[in-house]
């Protein structure tokens, strides 16, 4: 069948392109590409119906070309990480709400789970590559705003005298920083060195808000997960920078230094000093390592009967126990060190199964959002379980990612997925925001005579 | 005897002009045209396909690079990957056309 308006060949390619989003965008490409033959046409001297006529028939059968276009072009799938979000969720809330009774805000809860579930599944199915392209050079202004709208939250209203709510909401939207990061490179593309240099101050820049909070953990995995965001790109070639192996290491040095300077000064060693030795001061500051290490201490892998030692009784007796941040330990006082092992496992699942997903990408746009997120929880989650058990001298604020208590963070957390599970989905139609460009380069009137 | 695939083609060919230069799809029809004395005239139909499924390869990429007469430019470029598959396809190739030279022109000698 022969179609001689344009419109109407657009519509039959369409109807073999099963995706909706594919389909406008791969019609819009060849409608362009219409208009250039139909243009070109006019240029020879051909009358203009003749021209719109012959650059329709130019293109080929529009069922043939539908179906080959329709072939790679099809929404990936991934349903292991939200099943296993999900199970984490139930979990959580069987375990938190049932057996550890003292949370009996159980309806505030429920509510969080199925608000964070709606918002997941609306970002899944979202246009993200289209999102992120709309957001244009706003991103550089919301890098910029961003961190100072929740330092400002956190100056007004102080985490020791909001409690529970504003503050925390704040140290939650720092969650989605390195989301913003991933943005901001995306339109960083090949701008060389000078463009990691300012990508690496943003990231410093953006991971300074939870000091205020004040929660040094937070910032370092913020800043954590940007670095390694930052270190993918430069190591795939998408700043620009030739000498992979000399700017790597100049990026982690900043943070390297940091840390010695921190762990040497007097600041951290008073900390330092009684989670090696709780001992010392087993009721003032060693008093949660103390608590911690004596209650695993004997604790068997799986509790058959109902008898507690004295030390699991006096832990569940404790002000500890009462803590969301100390959900799992409460949980192996109970049933022993299979909740440790269990959950452990489950975080390396979801970060095993992530990171080979990642791996399949086949746009490094898409594979650096997916790592601002999949890093974003696996930090968290890692910090939470590492604190809980008492192996690390820092702790977060953060909560267990869909497993522990708390409304606010089960949406952000649910959120983020939304975002990861839209990375994925949209990989075959991810196009770069920016073109590969070569790095910028000072003028040569500027440069020193050889 | 198992059969071998020709190697090159047009992939081959798509990828040798993104080697130069980031090309539109109908700026690479006309390139294609030109540069083979008009022997490849692909159709557009043929070229969309052929470059999306290059694209899922991971061999090419695009970006969005402009507007002319409110039409939108999307440039392909070729990746890393991709230059080393072309290298790959380039190396066959040859070794494939010399074998069919050295058939048309009556085999080559083997030092009897």
């Amino acid at each position: 069948m022969g179609y001689e308006k344009k419109e109407d060949y657009l519509q039959a390619v369409g109807q073999e392109i099963r995706w909706r989003p594919a389909r406008r965008q791969l019609t819009r490409e060849l409608s362009d590409h219409i208009a250039d033959q139909e243009a070109d046409f006019l240029s020879q001297g051909m009358d203009p119906q003749e021209a719109a006529r012959r650059a329709v028939e130019e293109m080929g059968d529009p069922v043939e070309v539908g179906q080959s276009m329709n072939q790679p072009h099809r929404p990936k799938r991934c349903f292991s990480l939200p099943i296993l979000a999900l199970c984490a969720s139930f979990a959580g809330l069987v375990c938190c709400g049932q057996w550890m009774d003292f949370y009996d805000n159980k309806g505030n809860q429920l509510l969080g789970l199925g608000v964070g579930l709606v918002l997941m599944g609306l970002l899944w199915l979202a246009d993200l590559p289209a999102a992120l392209k709309k957001l244009g050079r706003w991103v550089y202004g919301l890098v910029i705003l961003c961190p100072l709208g929740v330092w400002t939250l956190f100056v007004l209203w102080p985490h020791h005298n909001s409690g529970v709510s504003s503050a925390r909401f704040g140290l939650y939207l720092t969650l989605f920083f390195p989301l913003l990061f991933a943005a901001l490179l995306l339109r960083l593309r090949g701008q060389g060195a000078w463009a990691v240099i300012a990508a690496s101050l943003a990231a410093a820049w953006l991971a300074m808000p939870p000091i205020q909070f004040p929660n040094i953990g937070t910032a370092a995995i913020l800043y954590g997960v940007m670095l390694f965001v930052l270190s993918a790109a430069v190591w795939n070639g998408w700043m620009g920078v030739k000498r992979r192996w000399l700017a790597l290491p100049l990026l982690w040095t900043p943070g390297v230094l940091f840390l010695t300077a921190f762990f040497t000064s007097g600041l951290s060693t008073a900390r330092f000093t009684y989670f090696f030795h709780p001992e010392l001061d087993p009721t003032g500051y060693g008093y949660q390592w103390n608590t911690i290490r004596q209650t695993l201490d004997g604790l068997p892998f799986f509790f058959t009967s109902g008898a507690l030692s004295p030390t699991q009784e006096a832990y569940l007796q404790s002000g500890l126990s009462h803590q969301s941040d100390f959900s799992l330990l409460t949980l192996t006082a109970q049933w022993g060190w299979v909740v440790m092992a269990v959950s452990l496992g489950v975080i390396l699942l979801f970060g095993a199964l992530a990171l080979m997903r990642i791996r399949k990408l086949r746009s490094l746009s898409a594979r650096l959002t997916a790592h601002a997120v999949v890093w974003t929880l696996l930090f968290q989650a890692l910090l939470y379980w590492l604190a809980g058990f008492g192996y690390s001298p820092f702790y977060s604020m953060l909560p267990l990612p869909f497993f522990s208590y708390g409304p606010g963070f089960q949406m952000t957390d649910l959120a983020l997925l939304g975002v990861l599970l839209s990375a994925f989905r949209m990989d075959a139609l991810w196009q770069d925001i920016a073109p590969p460009r070569e790095p910028f380069r000072l003028p040569p009137s500027l440069l020193l005579p050889e | 005897m198992a059969r071998e695939k020709t190697p090159g083609g047009l992939g081959m060919l798509l990828l040798s002009l993104l080697d130069q230069q980031d090309r539109y799809g109908y700026e690479m029809i006309e390139a294609l045209r030109q540069r083979s004395n008009q022997v490849f005239d692909l159709k557009a139909g043929t070229l969309y396909p052929l470059l999306h499924t290059l694209e899922a390869q991971g061999w090419v990429t695009s970006y969005d690079g402009g507007t002319v007469d409110g039409r939108v430019r999307r440039y392909y470029h070729l990746t890393d990957s991709g230059k080393d598959a072309l290298e790959t396809q380039k190396t066959q190739w040859k070794r494939y056309a010399d074998g069919i030279n050295g058939v048309l022109e009556g085999g080559v000698s083997c030092g009897v």
